[in-house]
């Protein structure tokens, strides 16, 4: 029986003015997350998956706009609605993001326990139902929330300005807030990258205990595949803005469809292997997209059907979906396609 | 023989390395042209330059022949800016005043600048020491000094020709650069860069030379450039008060001094002494701004 | 005769910086490497793996002298490298050279590619003809995958993976004997980062090099060393072969380390040991073994004395009271 879609992503297209030109670093992009799944989206630098994320919660800069598509978040599409409207209804409270630096999250000049505050209290507003008037009352619920997750020395931290915090507390902070304001999405971008190794695993255990928790909707951004086959039921990978691979992240591991996948997994250094494939070339140039197959310069399985058009995306085998022309084996696709 | 192969091998070696290096220079130059204000300051500099270089062939009138009877005319066919108290055409003093000035100023700026950068690179790059400390002990003594007062005290002892001005008022500038180069040294001190010029087992003249001077050298240029026009002013000034150029020697100060005296029988004296000081000041700050943009080497050519 | 024989090295900095400097007494230091010793033989590769502060680059610049060293000795070749000076230092620095752990800040802005990569070859006066240098530094470029086209260019112009190829190429203009890289892969996307790990290895294979590699990465680590060394707040805590320590890992804090690391393959995930409260500071480092605050292992006599340095297997060392 499948659950509810909380976040659905159709056809987004996302358009930088630069000087150059045009750029389209998210190209038709679609996505599905369900009530209580964490979607992994994986992919380098480059292939889009932040300014995805940036996209949903309508913070992209001023030179960028989403030039087609719908995000519907339970059903409503968030696209046409303003900087405003988010500000009251959607920021903290249906969506929340987890980013990559905690500390650009976190202001210099107010105390931890403040902010944290603010957070709740903010939160509780958004809510129907009785308002606790004061904000220094959350005080305890925030305490109690801390020590649950198997934060130490609350006092102290509490108390203390966000410098003097190291970076893993502060993620580990800011996600245990995120997840027990209950969004119904949760972004998380990249938010162990820039963590030490142990401190990394820490807030990816976290990760997982909050998941079993709360069971809220998590859309899980990173580069490390092995981290996301850890945190993910289903992975999107991304290429040059599009989805070239999706599927359960348990199959994508071990049965990559797309050459990029492939390529990637080949890449991946361990100590079984003694040479590693690395992908020859380098990413496409944004400004011109083609419509042909953006791999297709660097793909070692290219074929006949690479010269003729750009694959859409094909579910090859019951939830595996992949964009490569190699799947185009029945007649009718290559009617469509005009693949040999 | 073989002292004339080795000599042919030096220079061509020599000629090499100056290829490539002015063959570098050429995207600074690209990204001044695209620049509109910095191209206008460019050209309002380049005709400073030009109007001293060429005075005796674009003037179109001698600017030391006096015309008694034409005094203190406005702008006319003959005298297109006019004439002064004494019927000298003004647009051929203003002209020659480039002449006089313009050596002066390049002078100051290219000396003070010199040795200022000089002093400052030695206290950036040994600070904390004696030498730093006297460093900057000089030069908080020459920049608390109020700046008229040591030139007239200078000017009183030395005189005031074209040498003893360039000196004094280089001289009054070397604080300015000394303290900028001396913090560029020290943040430069600390740049992974350095530390790779030593780990390739680099000495320390070379480090200085090669590394920490070319990254020091931006804000000393874009300072050089204000400069220009505040020396300008500064003589303006010192002219103004009888201490610079000498009469009948054509300076912009000057005119300004006897626009000044001479404001009833005709405006246009002063009229023209400001707006071209006005025009010199705004074309140093307009070309010294598009260097500083210029000199960045973060967008390049092939983008 | 190992290439390279570090013994009970110290690198202590100035824990107070200020104008005024304080009495002896009162003076701290914070012990960035506190006592660090092993061998790298020639045509090794020596990694150092740990966390932030753990003093892993801080050795790597020490034996290079790139920063002072407190106390110990590092043999090059049977020369101690931190009392050479002069002539004899230029020398050494010819035959060990490092990659940078960040590329850009590691290339000057303002000199191109021609001048970065020439600039060791003129520093030796390795070559005095113009044509000369321009052939070797082409061949070296070549190496890299890099162009002739690319000698004009400036760092800023060029991707992460191929301002990386530039930092090589001007360390290995020298040939060298020895090279520290300093996190070789970080912050690279995982193909640049396999492209880079290949010509490592390809370079150590032609050129003969040895590598003491730098890196927190231990993906990448186990594929490219043959042995490693774990350090923990200016110590080694564990060393072994590579494929030995994987099997057999022994200091409480490289399992933890160990287990911390995401895998791809449910069958290689080893049960994850988390641990409690945070890197202690370096400048005021735990008594007796610098681990027992975080190790749920922790006996009393691990906050009197630090363990000594043992091996307790073929050519595995570790420092710790269960292995006794």
């Amino acid at each position: 029986m499948d659950k509810e879609v909380i976040l659905e992503i159709r056809n987004l297209s996302v358009r930088y003015r630069t000087r150059k030109g045009p750029i389209m670093p998210v190209a038709n992009v679609s996505l599905r997350v369900r009530e209580g799944e964490c979607l992994g989206i994986a992919g380098e630098s480059g292939c889009g998956k932040s300014t995805l994320a940036l996209a949903v919660m309508k913070l992209l800069p001023p030179n960028a706009r989403i030039s087609t598509g719908s995000i519907l978040l339970n059903g409503e599409d968030l696209v046409p609605l303003s900087e405003k409207e988010y500000g009251r209804r959607i920021w903290g409270k249906r969506i929340i993001m987890i980013s990559q630096n905690p500390h650009d999250a976190l202001d210099p000049v107010f105390r931890v326990r403040d902010q944290l505050e603010e957070i709740l209290w903010v939160h509780e507003k958004s809510q129907p139902g009785n308002h606790t008037a004061q904000r220094e009352s959350h005080g305890h619920e925030i305490e109690r929330i801390l020590t649950g997750m198997g934060i130490p020395d609350i006092s102290r931290v509490l108390g203390a300005y966000p410098h003097q915090l190291s970076g893993g507390m502060k993620q580990r902070i800011l996600t245990a807030m995120a997840f027990f304001c209950n969004p119904s999405i949760l972004i998380a971008d990249e938010p162990t990258t820039a963590l030490d190794t142990t401190i990394a695993a820490q807030v990816t255990e976290m990760f997982k205990d909050l998941m079993k928790a709360h069971s809220t909707s998590l859309v899980y951004i990173s580069h490390d595949l092995a981290l996301l086959s850890e945190l993910s039921t289903s992975v999107a990978v991304m290429y040059a803005g599009e989805i070239v691979e999706y599927g359960k992240t348990a199959d994508i591991a071990s049965k990559p469809m797309h050459p990029y996948t492939t390529a990637l997994l080949a890449a991946l250094p361990s100590a079984s292997k003694s040479r590693l494939d690395s992908i020859p070339g380098r990413v496409p140039d944004l400004s011109n997209p083609t419509r042909l197959c953006q791999f297709s310069p660097r793909c070692r399985e290219k074929g006949g059907w690479c010269t003729e058009e750009k694959p859409e995306l094909l579910e090859v085998t019951p939830g595996h979906w992949a964009r490569c022309s190699k799947f185009l084996t029945t007649d009718t696709d290559r009617s469509i396609h005009g693949a040999r | 023989m073989g002292y004339g192969n080795t000599l042919q091998n030096a220079l061509k070696n020599l000629g090499l390395r100056a290829f490539h290096k002015i063959r570098k220079q050429k995207w600074v130059i690209a990204k001044i042209v695209r620049n509109p204000s910095a191209m206008v300051g460019a050209f309002i500099v380049a005709l400073m330059i030009i109007s001293a270089v060429f005075a005796p062939w674009i003037a179109p009138h001698d600017p030391l022949k006096t015309d008694i009877e034409h005094r203190f005319e406005g702008p006319s066919a003959h005298y297109l800016l006019g004439t002064d108290e004494l019927g000298r055409d003004t647009l051929a003093r203003i002209i020659y005043g480039a002449r006089t000035t313009v050596p002066i100023i390049f002078g100051v700026v290219v000396l003070g600048a010199a040795i200022g950068v000089l002093l400052g690179i030695l206290a950036g790059y040994y600070s904390g020491t004696f030498l730093d400390k006297l460093l900057l002990w000089i030069f908080d003594v020459i920049s608390t000094f109020p700046g008229i007062i040591l030139v007239l005290a200078l000017v009183a002892i030395f005189g005031s020709s074209d040498l003893v001005l360039t000196l004094i008022l280089a001289f009054w500038r070397i604080p300015s650069y000394g303290r900028i180069s001396r913090t560029e040294i020290l943040s430069i001190k600390n740049e992974t860069y350095v530390k790779a010029a030593e780990a390739l087992g680099a000495r320390r003249w070379r480090i200085i030379l090669s590394h920490m001077l070319p990254n020091s050298l931006p804000p000393i240029i874009v300072l050089g450039g204000m400069d220009l026009g505040v020396v300008v002013m500064s003589i303006a000034g010192l002219s103004y008060l009888g201490l610079g150029m000498q009469p009948p020697k054509p300076s912009w100060g000057g005119m300004l001094s006897i626009g000044y005296t001479y404001i009833r029988q005709s405006p246009w004296l002063i009229i023209w002494g400001c707006v071209t000081l006005v025009i010199i000041m705004i074309g140093c700050s307009l070309f010294s701004g598009g260097l500083r943009a210029s000199l960045k080497p973060e967008e390049s050519l092939s983008e | 005769m190992a290439l390279v024989e570090v013994d009970d090295l110290k690198i202590f900095f100035e824990g107070h910086t200020g104008m005024l400097s304080l009495p002896k007494a009162h003076r701290e230091f914070v012990h960035a490497v506190d006592g660090v010793g092993f061998h790298i033989q020639e045509g090794e590769i020596l990694s150092l793996v740990g966390e932030s502060g753990c003093g892993k680059s801080t050795t790597g610049m020490g034996i290079l002298r790139l920063v002072n060293a407190t106390a110990g000795t590092v043999l090059f070749r049977g020369e101690n490298v931190l009392k050479m000076k002069g002539r004899s230092l230029r020398r050494y620095r010819r035959k060990a050279q490092m990659i940078f752990q960040s590329t850009y800040a590691s290339l000057n802005p303002r000199m191109t590619v021609r001048e970065i990569v020439a600039e060791p070859i003129r520093i030796h006066a390795l070559e005095g003809d113009e044509q000369r240098i321009e052939e070797k530094m082409l061949e070296v470029l070549e190496t890299m995958g890099l162009r002739k086209a690319d000698l004009e260019k400036m760092p800023n112009e060029f991707s992460g993976g191929q301002a990386r190829r530039i930092g090589i190429a001007r360390a290995l203009v020298l040939g060298p004997e020895l090279i520290v890289a300093d996190e070789p892969t970080s912050g690279l996307d995982v193909s640049v980062a396999a492209g880079i790990l290949n010509l490592m290895c390809d370079l150590r294979d032609k050129h003969h090099l040895t590598y003491l590699w730098i890196s927190h990465d231990l993906h990448a680590v186990s594929f490219i060393s043959d042995r490693v060394a774990v350090m923990y707040l200016g110590k080694i805590v564990e060393m072994a072969r590579t494929k030995h320590l994987i099997e057999n890992l022994c200091h409480p804090y490289t399992k933890a380390l160990f287990s911390a690391i995401p895998m791809l393959d449910p069958a290689e995930r080893i049960s994850r040991i988390i641990l409690k409260g945070e890197i202690p500071s370096a400048l005021h480092p735990p008594s007796g073994c610098r681990f027992h605050t975080r190790c749920s292992y922790r006996m009393p006599r691990c906050s009197e004395a630090e363990p000594p340095f043992k091996e307790i297997g073929a050519d595995h060392w570790v420092s710790c009271y269960l292995y006794e």
